[in-house]
C-alpha cells in the first residue's frame, strides 16, 4: 500500500467517532462564526454601498463658492461683474454651470471617465389632486444620464429612455404616496413658483430610502424652466472605470476645471470609514474565536494521540517511521478541518439565511427600504479556510511530533 | 540439519543497557553473543533478569548504552532512526509478550500491515497474509478484530504478523505464555517448520523449559549476564 498513513487515519477517525465529531464541531463553529459576524455587517454595508453607488454618478461637477474663493484669479474675474456679488447670496444662481458643454469637452480626456451626463437637481413640489409632496427634482438628458447611473435597471414600471419634455419618473414610495401611477398627471413646482404638468411614465425603485421617496426624474429642458435656470445646469455627473479611482480621478478633475468635484467615496465616507473601523474589531473577535476554538482542538488531539501511544509503538516496532506517524494523525486533522470547514460554510449561509429573515420580519429597515443581501464574505471564507487548516495542522504537529519520537519500547509501555 | 547457518547474522559486542533514573537499572551487563544465521535459539532465565531488553536491544527497539551490534557484518549504532525502522519492517518480525494487535483493524489487516508499512504493491499479498493465517489456525477469523478474540487468538495474530514480511530473524518475547500447552506446542513446531523450511532465524524467550529444549541453542540470563550458552546436542 502506497499511502498506508491514509488507511491508518481514515480507520482511526471512525474509530474514534466521538473524539472526531468533537474536533469537527470546534472548527465548524469557529468558520461559521469567523464568516458569519463579518459577513452579515460587510453585506449590509456592501449593499449600501453598492446602492448608493449605483444611484448616483460616480464623480459629481458642480460650482461652489468655495471654488471662487480658491481660485484668486476666477474670484477677482466674477467680483468684476457686480451683478454676481448680489446673486451669490442666492443658492440657487451661485451653483449654476454655465457652459457644461465647454467643461465637459475640457475633461473628456481624462483617462478614467466613461460617462458624462449634465443635471439639474433642485428640491421642488410634487402635487397630485390634493397630495402635496417635497421632492428632489432631477432634470436630465436621459440618453446622457442612463450612461452615467443605470437608471433602467431600477425602473419597475414604465421606462425612462424616453423622458421628453412633458414627462416625469418618480420614485416608487412618492408614487404611493401621491397615489400616481404611469399615465398619471402630476404637477411640479419649483421654488419661485414656476410649475409644470408633467405625465408619468416611469416609476422607479432603488432600495434606497432617500431615492425611493424623493427622487423624481424630469428632462433637462424641464428642470431648467422649473427652477428658472435659463440654460444653466448645477452639475456635470461622471462615471468612471474604476470607482475606488474615484479620489484620484476627483482631484484631476478639479485641477482641470476649477470647480467643485465630489466623488462618491468622499460622500459615502461615513459607510466606508465605518467598514474600516468594523474590519479592526472584527480582527479582535476573530482572534478570540481562533483562539479558543484552537486550544480546545489541541486539547483534544492532544488527549486523542496519548491515547494512541502504545499503537504508535507498534506501529514503529513494524518499521513506521516517524514522519509516517505524525502524517497519520495530520491527516485526520486535515480531513476534519476541511469537513468541518464545508459545514462552516453551510452553517455560516444558514445563519445568514435565518438573520435576513429576522430583519425581514422586523420589516422596515432604516437606511434601505428593503432586506439587503447577506452574502458570505469571500475575504473571511479566505481567512476561515486558512484559521481550520492551520490550527488543526498546528494542534496535530505538536502532540504527534512527541509521541512519533518517542521509542517503540518507550511507547508501547507507555 | 541446518544448511548455511555458518553465516552470522548478529554479533553483539560488549553490550551495556542501563535504566536511568533515579535508580538507574544496569540490565544488560558486556554481553557478547553471536547469532548465526538460521538458528533456532531460545533464552531463558528468572523474571527481571533482562530477557525482554535483550530482545528490544537485539530488535533495534532500543539503543544499547554502550557496545557494538552488528547485523549481517554492519555496525547498527551509525544507523539513522530511518534506515533502523527499514530494517525492522524488512528483516525483523517481533513478538511481544502481549499481543499488541491494533485494536481497530481486523486480524487480516494486522498481519497484513508490516507489508502495508513497507510500502510494495502486490496483489498477491492478501493471500500470503491469508495464508499464514490459516497456518496459524485462524483461517475462520480473517475478518474479526482483536477485542473480538481470545487471548490465544490474538497472539496467533501477532505471529502471523511477524511472519508476513518474510523476516530473517523473528523475536518472540514469552510468546506462548498465555497460551495452553497443546497450542504452545502446535506454536512451537510451526516455528520449527518455519525455521527449517525457509532458514528463518528464530529467537525465543521462555519460562517453558521443556519448549527450551526443543531449541538448537539455549542461553540463560541472570541478573543481566549470559551465564550458560549451550548448543543442544540432538541438533549438532
Ligand atoms: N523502561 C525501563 N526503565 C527502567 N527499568 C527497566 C525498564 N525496563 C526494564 N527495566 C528493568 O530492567 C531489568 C530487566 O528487565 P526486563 O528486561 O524486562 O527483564 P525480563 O524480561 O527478563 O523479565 C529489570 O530490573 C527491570 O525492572
Ligand atoms: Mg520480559
Amino acid at each position: 500500500m502506497r499511502f498506508y498513513e491514509l488507511f491508518i487515519a481514515f480507520k482511526y477517525l471512525k474509530a474514534n467517532l466521538r473524539q472526531s465529531i468533537i474536533i469537527t464541531i470546534a472548527i465548524t463553529i469557529g468558520v461559521a462564526l469567523i464568516i458569519w459576524i463579518p459577513s452579515i455587517n460587510l453585506s449590509f454595508f456592501g449593499d449600501l454601498i453598492d446602492k448608493s453607488v449605483s444611484s448616483a454618478p460616480n464623480i459629481t461637477i458642480t460650482k461652489e463658492l468655495d471654488t471662487f474663493k480658491r481660485n484668486k484669479s476666477s474670484f477677482d474675474l466674477f467680483f468684476a461683474d457686480r451683478t454676481l456679488l448680489l446673486k451669490d447670496q442666492v443658492q440657487t444662481r451661485k451653483r449654476n454651470i454655465k457652459s457644461y458643454k465647454q467643461i465637459m469637452n475640457q475633461v473628456k480626456h481624462v483617462e478614467q471617465i466613461e460617462a458624462m451626463a449634465p443635471f439639474v437637481s433642485e428640491q421642488g413640489f410634487i402635487i397630485k389632486a390634493a397630495e402635496e409632496r417635497g421632492a428632489q427634482v432631477r432634470g436630465i438628458i436621459p440618453e446622457l444620464e442612463t450612461k452615467v447611473v443605470d437608471i433602467e435597471k431600477d425602473i419597475i414600471r414604465g421606462g425612462i429612455k424616453n423622458l421628453g419634455i412633458n414627462d416625469i419618473v418618480i420614485g416608487v414610495t412618492l408614487a404611493e404616496k401621491l397615489n400616481a401611477e404611469v399615465g398619471d398627471r402630476v404637477t411640479v413646482t419649483g421654488p419661485r413658483g414656476i410649475s409644470r404638468n408633467l405625465k408619468v411614465i416611469g416609476i422607479i425603485s432603488t432600495g434606497l430610502r432617500s431615492k425611493d421617496e424623493f427622487q423624481v426624474y424630469v428632462s433637462l429642458k424641464s428642470g431648467q424652466q422649473v427652477f428658472d435656470l435659463g440654460n444653466d445646469v448645477n452639475g456635470i455627473g461622471i462615471k468612471i472605470k474604476d470607482i475606488y479611482e474615484a479620489n484620484k480621478v476627483a482631484a484631476e478633475l478639479r485641477e482641470i476645471t476649477g470647480l467643485n468635484v465630489d466623488s462618491w467615496m468622499e460622500d459615502n465616507k461615513q459607510i466606508l470609514d465605518q467598514i474600516n473601523r468594523f474590519k479592526l474589531i472584527i480582527v479582535f473577535i476573530n482572534f478570540l474565536i481562533i483562539f479558543s476554538a484552537a486550544s480546545s482542538i489541541t486539547s483534544v488531539f492532544i488527549m486523542l494521540i496519548a491515547s494512541k501511544a502504545k499503537e504508535i509503538g507498534i506501529l514503529k516496532s513494524m518499521g513506521a517511521k516517524n514522519h509516517s506517524v505524525m502524517a497519520i494523525f495530520i491527516i485526520q486533522a486535515l480531513f476534519l478541518s476541511l469537513l468541518a470547514y464545508v459545514l462552516g460554510i453551510i452553517c455560516a449561509k444558514l445563519l445568514l439565511m435565518w438573520y435576513a429573515s429576522l430583519i425581514a420580519q422586523a420589516g422596515e429597515t432604516f437606511l434601505t427600504s428593503e432586506v439587503p443581501v447577506f452574502r458570505i464574505s469571500p475575504q473571511y471564507a479566505v481567512l476561515a479556510f486558512f484559521y481550520s487548516t492551520v490550527t488543526s495542522i498546528l494542534a496535530s504537529v505538536i502532540p504527534s511530533y512527541q509521541a512519533a519520537k518517542l521509542n517503540p519500547v518507550e511507547a508501547i509501555n507507555a | 540439519m541446518h544448511s548455511g547457518a555458518e553465516k552470522t547474522l548478529i554479533k553483539m559486542e560488549n553490550i551495556n543497557k542501563i535504566y536511568k533514573g533515579v535508580q538507574p537499572v544496569h540490565a544488560l551487563k558486556d554481553i557478547n553473543l553471536t547469532i548465526r544465521k538460521g538458528e533456532f535459539l531460545t533464552i531463558v532465565g528468572p523474571s527481571g533478569s533482562g530477557k525482554s531488553t535483550m530482545m528490544h536491544v537485539l530488535g533495534l527497539l532500543d539503543t544499547p548504552t554502550s557496545g557494538k551490534l552488528h547485523y549481517i557484518g554492519q555496525e547498527t549504532s551509525k544507523w539513522n532512526e530511518k534506515q533502523k525502522a527499514e530494517f525492522r519492517n524488512k528483516e525483523i518480525g517481533f513478538i511481544f509478550q502481549a499481543h499488541l494487535l491494533l485494536p481497530e483493524f481486523t486480524a487480516l489487516e494486522n498481519v497484513l500491515m508490516p507489508y502495508y508499512i513497507s510500502r510494495k504493491t502486490n496483489s498477491k499479498m492478501k493471500d500470503r497474509a491469508k495464508e499464514i493465517l490459516m497456518l496459524v489456525g485462524l483461517s475462520d477469523k480473517l475478518y474479526s478484530k482483536p477485542p473480538q478474540l481470545s487471548g490465544g487468538q490474538n497472539q496467533r495474530v501477532a505471529i502471523a504478523r511477524a511472519l508476513m514480511n518474510n523476516p530473517s530473524v523473528v523475536f518472540a518475547d514469552e510468546p506462548t505464555g498465555a497460551l495452553d500447552q497443546q497450542t504452545s506446542a502446535d506454536i512451537y513446531n510451526l516455528f520449527r517448520k518455519i525455521n527449517s523450511e525457509e532458514n528463518m532465524t528464530f529467537i525465543i524467550v521462555t519460562h517453558e523449559r521443556n519448549l527450551a529444549q526443543k531449541a538448537d541453542r539455549i542461553i540463560e540470563i541472570v541478573d543481566g549476564k549470559i551465564i550458560r550458552d549451550e548448543i543442544m546436542s540432538s541438533y549438532n
